[in-house]
């Protein structure tokens, strides 16, 4: 131990050094270890049995240096040149390479070489113990990838949740500004991130890939309908949405149903809203004509001020899919009509 | 008042925010300070075009605005007419990568009085903003 580029000798219970050569040999063989050794210039005179069916070729065609056509070649040169420094040194040496199995396949090897020194101190040679490390090195692969894919989701969630504050944020400043002489405030932040919510839960639902229009109106309407839920009628084709165009819309819906549930057909028990869409493809892809429809509430006055509700559906929608949206008072119920281009 | 413009009444503000939902905030606020939310913008390309034609007297400029797209171009475009401009990210000035070491930065969620602030012409850099 003193000398670390000396092996520390083992040795037998009855005080000798060494096993008999043949005894050894059987050792070398059975041992699930694939040893060499090489000469002090470097060139191998002996591998066990191991190594020889490990790459399937005969001791012949593994001596000398002809066991290095079986590392593959993209390793080839590093492994050459660090070996090369290492008998100069006369230093062990540990390296990874791809060596070809006798099924055409490279596998990874771990290889130690270390010098061994004869009575008279000069180098005898190497020797040196291979084994196949693939699948450890596939493991540590697959857990950095895991780790990269953890770094990534933790950004994500981060950035999410630093959204969701500003979202928040922002309807806190739009409700109780734009409002301040508003007769229920709370309860309209409140019905705000109650929409936001849903539209989270139903995007996380759907690992935020995207949504279904009819979906996204379900959730949308769902706080409104406890008690009636036939006071809604919704119909249109498969229509597939992104995540801002789902938490867009999504707002959108909720301040057409708050308006409908304070003023317009769901504030009385006979009100009925339609809400049906349809598509067409064109060249710049799928048009959505999507219209909500209010038969039988109260008559309909226009409001006296265009608020936070009319600009999320108006200029909400055209921000995040450049939608095209009106919204007309009609006296015997709200209409609200959207026009967007999907896919585009 | 805006500090760096000192003919018009009402500053005009370019936003530049991909969340209309931050985007209208920021125009209730900026409108309650006394500016004009003159062009809002969306995306890089709608934010481009305003930063070359729009009269505006400063700009607010989100960072990241979806589909990995930056504000970085719009920022050299303004720099280059000679339009003040500041950042809000949620991210600090982190998020800028080291570019444009004068330029304010303000952070996500946006406080009123940082916003006040900027708009009160504080923290701007009296140096070119590149």
């Amino acid at each position: 131990m003193n000398n670390p580029d000396r092996f520390q000798i083992g040795g037998t219970a009855d005080g000798t050094a060494a096993l008999p050569g043949l005894e050894l040999q059987l050792l070398a063989d059975y041992a699930p270890v694939m040893l060499r050794r090489s000469g002090a210039d470097g060139l191998c005179d002996w591998f066990t049995r191991p190594w020889l069916e490990f790459t399937g070729r005969a001791l012949d065609q593994e001596i000398g240096a002809g066991w290095m056509n079986g590392v593959h070649p993209e390793d080839r040169s590093r492994l050459a040149e660090s070996s090369s420094a290492a008998l100069k040194a006369r230093r062990p040496l540990s390296s990874e390479y791809r060596l070809r199995r006798h099924d055409g396949q490279y596998r990874w090897i771990r290889d130690n070489v270390a010098p061994y020194f004869l009575d008279d101190g000069s180098l005898g040679g190497f020797f040196g113990s291979a084994t196949d490390v693939s699948e450890q090195v596939e493991r540590e692969a697959v857990l950095r990838q895991a780790q990269t894919l953890q770094e990534g989701l933790i950004d994500d969630l981060n950035h999410r949740v630093k959204n969701t504050l500003a979202t928040v944020q922002s309807i806190a400043v739009q409700t109780f500004q734009r409002f301040k002489n508003c007769e229920m405030p709370l309860e309209l932040f409140q019905g705000r991130l109650g929409a936001l919510s849903r539209t989270q839960d139903l995007l996380t639902r759907r690992r935020w890939r995207g949504t279904t229009l009819q979906e996204v109106v379900e959730s949308a309407v769902a706080p409104f309908v406890d008690a009636h839920r036939s006071a809604v009628e919704i119909g249109g084709p498969d229509v597939l949405l992104t995540p801002k165009q789902t938490m867009a819309l999504s707002f959108a819906l909720h301040e057409l149903c708050n308006n409908a549930a304070r003023h317009g057909a769901l504030s009385t028990s006979g009100g009925r809203v339609i809400v049906h869409w349809e598509t067409r493809e064109t060249i710049d892809g799928t048009a959505l004509l999507l219209s909500w429809r209010e038969q039988g509430g109260p008559p309909v006055a226009p409001p006296k001020r265009r608020g936070f509700g009319v600009r999320m559906i108006e200029r909400g929608l055209r921000h995040e899919f450049s939608a095209t949206s009106e919204i007309e008072f009609a006296p015997d119920g709200l209409v609200c009509t959207i026009r967007a281009t999907l896919g585009s | 008042m805006f500090a760096g413009n000192p003919t018009s009444e009402r500053p005009r503000v370019l936003v530049v925010e991909d969340e209309a939902m931050l985007a209208f905030m920021l125009e209730d606020l900026l409108a309650e300070m006394g500016c004009v939310v003159s062009h809002v913008a969306g995306r890089l390309q709608e934010g481009l075009s305003f930063a070359r034609e729009a009269e505006i007297d400063f700009a607010l400029l989100d960072v990241n605005l979806g589909d990995a797209d930056r504000s970085f171009a719009i920022a050299e475009e303004l720099h280059r007419r000679g339009i003040p401009f500041a950042f809000v990210t949620g991210y600090g000035r982190r998020g800028l990568e080291g570019r444009f070491p004068g330029a304010p930065v303000v952070n996500k969620p946006v406080r009123i009085s940082d916003l006040h602030s900027l708009v009160r012409g504080e923290g701007w850099s009296p140096r070119d903003p590149n």
